[in-house]
């Protein structure tokens, strides 16, 4: 490429992101098709729990079920039963009812917390690769610092300054995050920062910021994708264990964490409490590590070709079908005769 | 009877996008002490076809027909166990293109050549090491009772060239492979490294299948030359005769685009378009779409090797007197019926 | 002689991190909430003793003076002082670190050869039943939270079956059959998840390095298919093993706050939960650094393992 004048047309340059092409590769693979499904299941789970608490002030899941929050000293640790499939709590309060909820603050945790994480990591490792030198020194140090302290502590020590409540635990859950992020997005704003197109921005005189978030980032975000998906489980799992321990989400507020808590304190008489909303977490963070196991293949052009089994193919078969299907398509007006058109070589015979 | 004789292999690997005919009917022998030269652009096949020989095909890839004789012992019938007895590293050994990668970069190159020496013969540790100084000392590399334990990213590329060759040489076998050993290398250093072939050969007696995509390093070791293209041999002969009468279309635009200092720039003539892809080949020659002299019979005739001068055959219409339509194709049974 | 050179400049690079950790600790302790000496001192403070803890602790000192107080008893390894325990916080440490290293030490004791074996497993039968199992097996792993994990094991083998006491400690260094059989349960919550993401890692990298060019050198020299695994590729392989070792002291770490809290173990977990509960934060302050000082040691044990692994780093 010539030094000068380059016109900066990005679209040519791009190397193709292809988030799309990305999403139907995976329906190759049955792990995470799977874990979309879960993930899909419990996202409706959630929009429901959230639109009946707040729009209908629960009123569906009552006339559906029961209502989550509805006590009855009567009912103190019941067995599961038809009633009640999932039990009661010892307030008598319906466990399905609850674990459904549950979902509501599960996922909210994990999409906010994740999200902050995201947002956070992308900005400092891309601006850290971009400007290098001391810019980049003191944002990874202090990532690093951030990075040796143990998330959970941090998590706890950050809860107790501002406080035990969901948005705080969505705050905490997001900076414990952010080294993972902006380390993966540093790595990889590294590698496309010396890319022609990055480049050919540079030459055409684009402002710093422009080449930053309209090339760099774009092109560099897939893997922090995958680790999003991947770092879901961990966060929803973390929430639950400060909610478990009694600095996350406080009562009554239906959290799978909390339920764990109480079920903790009651698993002699009623094992029920404490097995399904750990199951439900489970089973949450299961369907996120499906996916982000399943994306993380896709995108690794080194796990990408798998074999095939030979057992699939029967050679004479397809052997046949080839034939017949070249000779077909040959036939058309591309035939070579017509094709020597001076562009190969010229005269043949040299000897 | 020739030490290696290559009948009508075929190699595919089956992938979730086609089946890659990699090579698809290649035939070659090669004389004990002869050196053969495999020559055709990238994805014509040949790595694929010198892999076969050995067995080193992985999955996706298979075999799928053809055979492999040497020294009369049918190697496609072989078992793994047994390939890896008998025939790898003691009697086949191979130079990988990328010396860098193709050693283990975290292992001493001395340890690394010890251990094809215990594996394949029954000298002891200490005498592998006295084997491995020696054979370093015969392939160039200074001081090698120092080097011998240093790793592979301290030697520069053509000394890390030299270890994959000593290494090929370790338990003197009857064939080397050469798979495009110096296309990783500096010319100046391309020419060390085929001068020490050249000397194997001569001092060993070895014969040398040379895989390469250039045919001015041909000259320098290949007593014989097979051009490939498209998984298929579509010339074969004696490099002189070769280089001076060029029989098939694509050898001869081959020698079109090499350049040489005699010739002016804008006499090169490259080859038109790319090869096309091994899942879909062209039907009939696999040349077809890119031959100058191509006409409408290539489409529906595949070509066989014909004898076009003293040992020299080539795969092309053009010299073939009978123009009998050796392999009908589907297609061509239902046209002939029709008419 | 590269080695210990390597070593020592990992080693002051992580000055750095270190002072910013020290000083991140400092502003957490004066951030959280609520008056050490008044919550000492009960619900009826004598105001004369008040002020003379204030004034012997420095806490009426200006922010910067006490910055660099905190930083000379830092140097001279004075973490500070329990308000609770009315003891030196590094006394304090001191005692409960026995039990927060022997869940982690074992921990790591049980994860490594089952994860590495699983993985390698895992990687030679790539794509085929036995692989598929471990992989859904390790994912399984990842998915399950650890307190979940300790509560059904409880409820399991202590209330259902009454094999294992649910809760307590004693040293395996005083009485090693009690020892054993009180740590099984927390040493396993911990392992599980270690366990499954090693095992992923250890598939994963070993089936990248089966496909390295090296690997082919070694099948075309006659290198038998069980060595090429073993030595060849796994020498490879380790190194991104090793850093995953690494970097997991840090989640052990954290797991040790939610295991010693289920199993009533005495360890600094439980020191550092126990602290912030009851607001005695020069302990929680002091446990948070010490933790990062662990982190940070095992990753400068990472390093100098990956260099020894790897020849390339150590030269160069």
């Amino acid at each position: 490429m010539s030094g000068e004048g380059v016109p900066a047309n990005d679209a040519e340059f791009h190397d193709e992101g292809g988030v799309l092409e990305t999403l139907t590769k995976l329906r190759h693979s049955p792990t995470s098709l799977a874990g979309l499904l879960i993930i899909f299941a419990l996202v409706l789970m959630a929009l429901f729990s959230a639109v009946d608490n707040f729009v209908f002030d629960r009123a569906i899941i009552t006339w559906l079920h029961a209502d989550p929050h509805a006590m009855d000293q009567s009912m103190r640790y019941d067995d599961p039963s038809w009633e009640h499939p999932m039990g009661t709590d010892r307030y008598g309060r319906d466990m399905l009812s609850r674990v459904i909820y549950g979902s509501r603050t599960a996922l909210t945790i994990g999409i906010v917390a994740v999200g902050i994480s995201f947002v956070g990591g992308v900005i400092i490792g891309a601006v850290s690769a971009f400007f290098g030198g001391y810019v980049d020194d003191f944002l990874m140090r202090s990532v690093e610092i951030l990075y040796a302290i143990p998330g959970l502590v941090l998590a706890i020590i950050f809860m107790a300054i501002f406080g035990p409540s969901i948005y705080n635990l969505f705050i905490a859950y997001g900076i414990v995050g952010i080294p993972a992020y902006a380390r993966v997005m540093r790595s990889e704003a590294l590698s496309i920062r010396d890319r022609q197109y990055v480049e050919a921005a540079k030459l055409a005189g684009l402002p710093r910021r422009t080449i930053l978030f309209r090339e760099i980032v774009p092109n560099g975000i897939a893997p922090v994708v995958v680790q999003a998906t991947l770092s879901m489980g961990g966060v929803i799992i973390g929430a639950a264990a400060l909610s478990f321990l009694g600095f996350g989400v406080q009562p009554p507020t239906p959290d799978w964490g909390r339920m764990l808590s109480d079920g903790r304190t009651a698993m002699v008489v009623a094992w029920w409490v404490a097995v399904f909303p750990g199951i439900m977490i489970f089973i949450t963070v299961m369907g996120f590590n499906m996916l982000g196991d399943g994306l993380r293949d896709v995108m690794d052009p080194k796990m990408t070709v798998e074999a095939t089994p030979y057992d699939d193919w029967n050679i004479d078969e397809w052997k046949e079908k080839q034939r017949a299907a070249t000779t077909e398509s040959d036939l058309a007006p591309d035939t070579p005769t017509t094709r020597a058109d001076g562009s190969g070589p010229q005269e043949g015979d040299r000897s | 009877m020739s030490l290696l004789e290559v009948e009508n292999l075929r190699t595919y690997f089956f992938t979730p996008a086609g089946i890659v005919q990699a090579v698809d009917g290649v035939s070659f022998e090669v004389d004990a002490g002869e050196s053969l030269g495999i020559v055709g652009e990238s994805g014509a096949g040949k790595s694929v076809a010198v892999k076969s020989i050995m067995g080193l095909i992985r999955d996706p890839g298979r075999i799928v027909e053809g055979s492999v004789r040497f020294d009369g012992r049918e190697l496609t019938e072989l078992s793994e166990a047994e390939l890896r007895r008998e025939i790898r590293g003691n009697e086949i050994s191979i130079v990988f293109q990328d010396a860098m990668s193709a050693l283990n970069p975290v292992f001493t190159v001395g340890s690394q050549l010890e251990e094809v020496i215990v594996e394949n013969t029954d000298r002891s540790p200490s005498a592998a090491r006295e084997r491995a100084i020696e054979l370093l000392d015969d392939v160039g590399i200074p001081n090698p009772d120092r080097r011998i334990d240093e790793y592979p990213h301290q030697y520069s590329g053509g000394m890390q060239q030299r270890a994959m060759i000593a290494m090929a040489l370790a338990c003197d076998p009857r064939l080397i492979i050469a798979d495009e050993p110096t296309t990783a290398l500096d010319v100046t250093i391309q020419a060390g490294i085929l001068e020490l072939f050249d000397e194997i050969q001569e001092t060993h007696d070895t014969s040398i299948v040379y895989v390469t995509h250039d045919l001015g390093v041909v000259r320098e070791v290949c007593d014989r030359v097979s051009v490939m293209y498209l998984g298929r041999v579509v010339e074969s002969a004696p490099y002189e005769e070769l280089y001076r009468y060029p029989k098939h279309p694509y050898t001869q635009s081959l020698l079109n685009s090499v350049v040489t200092p005699d010739e002016i720039l804008d006499e090169i003539n490259p080859i038109g378009g790319t090869m096309p892809s091994a899942v879909s080949p062209p039907s009939g020659c696999r040349f077809r779409t890119r031959c100058p002299e191509a006409v409408e019979e290539c489409v529906h005739v595949t070509p066989r090797a014909r004898q076009v001068g003293d040992s020299h055959t080539a795969a092309c219409l053009l010299y073939d007197e009978s123009n009998s339509h050796e392999e009908p194709t589907l297609r061509e049974i239902t046209n002939q019926t029709n008419d | 002689m590269g080695l210990l050179r390597y070593t020592i400049r990992r080693l002051l690079q992580l000055i750095p991190v270190l002072f910013g950790i020290v000083t991140l600790t400092f502003v957490m302790m004066h951030a959280l909430p609520g008056d050490p000496v008044r919550l000492w001192l009960g619900t009826e403070p004598g105001q004369e003793l008040a002020d003379e803890l204030i004034e012997a602790h420095g806490f009426d000192r200006p922010m910067h003076e006490q910055y660099v107080d905190y930083l000379v008893r830092l140097a001279q390894g004075d973490l500070g002082h329990s308000f609770v325990y009315n003891r030196p916080v590094v006394d304090l440490m001191w005692e409960r670190m026995e039990p927060t290293l022997v869940v982690m030490g074992l921990s790591y004791l049980v994860a490594l050869p089952v994860a590495l074996g699983l993985g390698i497993y895992g990687a030679a039968r790539h794509n085929r039943a036995g692989d598929h199992v471990s992989r859904f097996a390790g994912l399984a792993g990842i998915s399950t939270p650890n307190f979940w994990l300790a509560l059904m094991m409880i409820y399991m083998f202590s209330y259902n079956f009454g094999l294992l006491p649910a809760t307590g400690y004693t040293s395996p260094f005083v009485d090693p059959v009690e020892a054993a059989v009180l740590l099984i349960m927390p040493v396993l919550t911990l392992a599980t998840a270690q366990t499954a993401l090693l095992m992923r890692m250890t598939r994963s990298s070993m089936i990248e390095e089966m496909r390295e060019d090296y690997v082919e050198t070694a099948r075309a020299y006659g290198i038998p298919e069980r060595k090429i695994l073993l030595r060849h590729s796994f020498r490879n392989a380790l190194l991104p093993l090793v850093t995953i070792v690494g970097l997991q002291v840090s989640t052990l770490l954290g797991g040790s706050v939610i295991v010693e809290e289920i199993f009533a173990i005495p360890g600094l977990g439980r020191l550092f939960f126990d602290s912030v509960i009851e607001q005695d934060y020069s302990v929680a302050v002091g446990v948070t650094l010490f933790f990062s000082t662990l982190f940070l040691i095992g990753v400068v044990l990472t390093d100098i393992a990956y260099a020894y692994i790897d020849p390339r780093i150590k030269y160069d």
